[in-house]
């Protein structure tokens, strides 16, 4: 069953949703897609500290959505019809993750394919067919070369197409289910204590230095990334001690008289 | 965390039906913050990560290597009728003969994991067994005990394990998984293992790197890093002390 993680994360004043993948390794997300277009259905799972958090969720009109709860977690799956409840994650979605994955994927597929684009092409002045064509009559006193320069001039062509198709056909596979995303959804939120301490913990004073070391001990490090930038820009930290005030070359006194310095 | 079976051996366990549910039961320590949901749905998709990838990469490159393959028969077709009209017939072997194995060791590795393929649905859980419950707590115990040394951690544990083996066969279960893990510090990353670095393999990726086609797919060790279980998560005052974050 492809996923989706989000995690609920305090960022400088509210929450916002972090959606933890590997900046330029596409293949865990290809496999998502491919699965999706499998047939299977996507479950979309939101991390949050606590749970009253999002107990708000239950009060939802329930001709969108049926909101279950279970023991530690809600359980929510939009209606069939609630096109609007789909279109709003698309909407949602489609500046974040989905318009990275589509680039990410058709880039991948266009790194992948370039090798087997046209290697053996059979038509043109460049082609295998005019490239090798002589040799059959080259060797046409060693009658052991012809089956193997006809396997070079028909075979090889014929198979290197079929490289170059496969790839394709893969491919085109992945970027339907990125189409399919969110046809068949289920959503679910549940509770995660390291989270909860992480949320507390960046709050306090110098929240983001303190969050961006414990998120490998709270076995959340993919996390560190999301902190750490933060922490750099932001906050006071380490680095600090390298930014001092400049040094004079000469003392200067500050011009006292406010008047005669602004004329 | 470690998933006690190899990723060879859970495919040799898995059904032959057509879509299977893989439940993995988790075994814990007793702590005062006992792993939570979200916490088990994480290490849960870790491990889904891992297995998946793992089958990704063989077949998309055994999509590859199967048609490389099926081109070496149309060669042997034309070495055939070679052999049958000439005397000099050796030579043929000049051409691509190495098509005939290319991506075979992918194919291996993916027959064996191939059962995989058709889980549907994977889900974790608590675990109920007592002596494994029994097992893993002593060993936490152990463990954290032995935090004040902090050398040779892993065969301490190791020795530990050993001793109580024939009391307990899970101590066995959890001295394997710690052998896992020792042997998984000594070698190298997956992103360097990948990687051509050392001139050795540099000569090799040079000269054999168009004969071999495919990339090898590397076996994933299904090991996944969990929150520390002796924190209190109750209250938190971390170290601010380090210049930087020790795991870096």
């Amino acid at each position: 069953m492809p996923k989706i993680h989000l995690y609920k994360l305090f960022n400088k004043e509210s929450y916002t949703l972090f959606s933890p993948h590997h900046p330029f390794f596409v293949e865990e997300r290809m496999i998502r897609y491919r699965k999706i277009y499998q047939g299977e259905a996507t479950e979309v799972i939101l991390q949050v500290g606590r749970k009253e958090e999002v107990e708000y969720l239950l009060s939802l009109p329930q001709d969108f959505l049926t909101v279950t709860e279970e023991s530690s977690s809600f359980l929510l799956t939009p209606k069939m019809r609630s096109q609007e409840v789909i279109e709003y994650c698309k909407r949602g979605i489609l500046d974040t993750l989905y318009k990275e994955d589509a680039l990410m994927i058709n880039d991948e597929k266009h790194r992948q394919t370039f090798y087997h684009y046209g290697r053996f092409r059979i038509r043109g002045f460049y082609g295998i067919l005019h490239r090798l064509f002589p040799i059959v009559f080259i060797m046409h006193g060693i009658p052991g070369f012809q089956p193997m320069t006809w396997d070079m001039i028909i075979g090889d062509p014929y198979f290197e197409d079929r490289t170059y198709l496969e790839l394709l056909q893969h491919y085109q596979a992945i970027e339907m289910g990125l189409a399919e995303l969110f046809e068949n959804l289920t959503f679910r939120v549940v509770e995660n204590t390291a989270l909860r301490v992480l949320n507390d913990t960046v709050q306090e004073e110098e929240g983001f230095n303190k969050t961006a070391r414990l998120c490998t001990s709270l076995g959340l490090g993919f996390l560190k990334d999301f902190y750490w930038p933060a922490t750099q820009a932001t906050e006071h930290s380490e680095w600090k001690r390298f930014l001092r005030p400049p040094v004079p070359l000469f003392p200067w006194s500050e011009p006292k008289d406010e008047k005669k310095h602004s004329l | 965390m470690v998933l006690p079976l190899k990723i060879a051996e859970l495919g040799k366990r898995a059904p032959r039906r057509n879509a299977w549910l893989l439940e993995i039961e988790l075994y814990a320590p007793n702590s005062p913050w006992p792993l939570s949901e979200g916490e088990k749905e994480t290490i849960l998709s870790v491990f889904e990560n891992q297995i998946d990838g793992f089958l990704y990469r063989l077949s998309f490159y055994e999509r590859l290597g199967r048609n490389y393959r099926f081109m070496f028969s149309l060669c042997l077709v034309a070495y055939i009728i070679g052999l049958f009209s000439v005397n000099t017939w050796w030579f043929i072997w000049f051409r691509q003969p190495y098509l005939a194995l290319a991506g075979i060791d992918n194919w291996w590795k993916r027959k064996k994991v191939k059962n995989l393929e058709r889980c549907r649905k994977k889900r974790i859980t608590e675990g109920q067994d007592e002596q494994r419950k029994e097992a893993i707590n002593a060993v936490f115990s152990f463990y954290t005990h032995l935090q004040e040394a902090e050398r040779d951690i892993v065969r301490k544990l190791i020795a530990f394990c050993q001793e109580k083996e024939r009391e307990n066969p899970a101590f066995g279960e959890i001295r394997k998984i710690y052998q896992e893990l020792s042997a998984r510090e000594k070698e190298q990353s997956f992103l360097l293992q990948s990687i051509a670095h050392t001139p050795f393999k540099k000569f090799l990726r040079f000269f054999l790197g168009d004969i071999l086609l495919l990339p090898e797919v590397l076996i994933p060790r299904l090991i996944v890093p969990v929150r520390n279980l002796s924190l209190d998560c109750g209250v938190l005052h971390p170290e601010v002390s380090h210049a930087q974050n020790p795991s870096l």
